[in-house]
């Protein structure tokens, strides 16, 4: 594609037909009517083969304008224009993932319930009211980001969901510790891991070595962060999000955040279900990367995530004044330990500044991050912004390979014009 | 996981920042969260494929995923066609009859061509 470097933000490039974001939007999804509709824009993600339509807001419920990857099970994109105007992305934004089609579409909050249950002294469940009332509400800011977000920039290519940067989302989960549930029910010695199962069913032929559920290690379902979440953004979650509870594991990507979790099974064993392995695993390496082709390394479920930063107050095409000051501005996460610092290179990486950070959400939230800026000469400027963490990662110019395309991280850039 | 603990206390409300609200935030405060059930529509089946190979890719490719997803997919080798088509057959049980294995990866195959440089 000869429009690599229209990228916007690092996030996607709109393309000339595609109208996102805004009331013009909101006039185009009205004109339309809200349901059946068929996509009238395409956005052109900024990959080959990477032109899709974007679903009118009220096409899937409870959600606003996305980029549609698959309408069966959803696969639905935050267009990158939502990045820039919200740290916490909006409900009826936030990307939209189901591996199999037959999740449920109505929930009973009457007769909904959740167990803990397995190697535990006493078993117990919870309805609702009885989650929310028993326990102490805690809330937290977190990124959900998708194992494969960004997929579709990573080379070679790898197939998978085509995701541009828009798998993602920074939002103020409230919930109740899983460790006070866990300890409630009393972890027997000797156990070591915790099973997250949900709702979600098969359909003819899916045999049941594919049924969706996740494991988390016993220390990680522990932790202090490790949440069962009942609101996003202090509004109960979108059906698509996982109404009416999901597990939240700051840090962490999103295949552990189980959506619609009904069952919190605790075990001696990892897990050996197809979703646990092979399926998310990444191999034993540094970033999880390995070169394409390479065999005989050993393969381990995905887990915490690497850092990454997004430039948002320019896209590529813009231009800025020449001589003249101006803010550049942007977000950045740190993923599975703080961020420890944003830094901007206008000349390719040879020279870094650091950047002012913003409100501190806390160690697994969003945080946004300014930083002056005056072009010395008229002319291209290529602007690369990269995040460190506490636990010492970098964002690397290249991002790593493996063969599911995981833990994407390059460092991204915005190509404007100083006039 | 020895990052510095982010939770707040409830109580310790999110006052200012660059929180926007839901409109129909629930008052969490107090514990007092309404719970309402939910019924949704979801916009089903999806497209299904058209075109060349069309009549080979429908019956083994679109009982789990509309075909947008396939579609979207990039260009790949014939090989990683092939994986992909035994994957959907043997850990999905796709209905991928084995003599058409290789009729299929090649028909993605085309469906997907090399960017042009
Ligand atoms: C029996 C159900 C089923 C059928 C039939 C099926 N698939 Fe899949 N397919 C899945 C599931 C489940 C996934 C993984 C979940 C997801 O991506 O949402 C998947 C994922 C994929 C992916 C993404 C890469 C990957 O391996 O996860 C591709 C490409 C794909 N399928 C192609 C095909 C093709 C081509 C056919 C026909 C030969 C087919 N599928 C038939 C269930 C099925």
């Amino acid at each position: 594609m000869g429009n690599m470097d229209r990228r916007a933000g690092g996030g996607v490039a709109l393309g000339r037909r595609a109208v996102l974001g805004g009331a013009a939007a909101v006039g185009a999804a009205g004109m339309l009517g809200a349901g059946r509709a068929l996509a009238a824009q395409d956005v052109q993600l900024p990959f080959a083969n990477g032109m899709r339509p974007v679903a009118p807001a009220g096409m899937f419920p409870g959600k606003g304008e996305m980029i549609l990857q698959r309408v069966r099970a959803p696969l639905l994109e935050t267009p990158w224009e939502v990045y820039r105007k919200h740290l916490f992305i909006p409900n009826d934004q936030t990307y939209v993932r189901w591996h199999i089609p037959d999740f449920p579409t109505s929930i009973d909050v009457k007769k909904y319930r959740l167990r803990i249950n397995g190697d535990v002294a006493h078993p117990f469940e919870l309805t609702l009211d009885e989650l929310v009332k028993r326990f102490p509400a805690v809330q937290t800011a977190a990124i959900n980001q998708c194992s494969g977000n960004s997929r579709g920039f990573i080379d070679p290519r790898v197939p998978g969901a085509q995701w541009g940067n828009g798998a993602m989302y920074n939002a103020l989960w409230t919930g109740v510790r899983l460790r006070d549930l866990l300890a409630h029910a009393g972890v027997k010695p000797g156990a070591t891991h915790v099973a997250f199962h949900n709702i979600e069913q098969l359909i003819d032929p899916i045999p049941p070595h594919a049924l969706f559920y996740k494991v988390l290690p016993l220390a990680r379902a522990n932790d202090e962060s490790t949440l069962v979440a009942y609101e996003m953004n202090r509004s109960e979650l979108p059906l698509l999000n996982g109404f009416p509870i999901r597990l939240v594991v700051p840090g962490w990507y999103a295949t552990y955040w189980v959506k619609m979790l009904t069952e919190i099974t605790v075990t001696t064993h990892p897990g050996t279900g197809f979703w646990m392995n092979p399926a998310y695993t990444i191999p034993d390496t540094p970033n999880g990367s390995m070169k394409p082709g390479e065999t005989g390394l050993k393969m381990v479920p995905i887990n915490a995530m690497d850092p990454r930063s997004f430039i948002t107050s320019l896209v590529s095409g813009e231009t800025i004044p020449a001589h003249k000051p101006s803010v550049l501005r942007g977000f950045a996460f740190g993923g599975g330990s703080a961020l420890k610092s944003v830094a901007v290179s206008a000349d390719n990486g040879a020279s870094w500044k650091d950047a002012a950070l913003g409100k501190d959400w806390g160690a697994y939230g969003s945080r946004e991050w300014h930083l002056p800026f005056t072009p010395g000469k008229p002319g291209p400027v290529r602007l690369m912004v990269r995040a460190s963490n506490a636990a010492g990662a970098v964002q690397p110019m290249v991002a790593g390979w493996n063969p599911g395309g995981f833990m994407y991280n390059a460092i991204e850039h915005v190509d404007v014009q100083a006039v | 996981m020895n990052a510095r603990l982010p939770v707040l206390v409830l109580a310790a409300a999110l006052a200012g920042g660059a929180l926007a609200l839901a409109q129909h935030a629930r008052a969490s405060a107090n514990g007092a969260v309404t719970w309402k059930s939910q019924s949704v529509d979801l916009p089903y089946p999806g497209p299904h494929f058209s075109g060349e190979g069309a009549a080979l890719l429908n019956p083994s490719c679109s009982t789990c995923h509309s075909a947008d997803f396939v579609n979207g997919q990039p260009h790949l080798p014939l090989a990683t066609w092939k994986m992909e088509v035994l994957k959907m057959k043997n850990v999905f049980h796709a209905p991928v009859e084995a003599k058409n294995v290789d009729a299929l990866a090649k028909a993605l195959f085309d469906r997907h061509p090399a960017p042009a440089k």
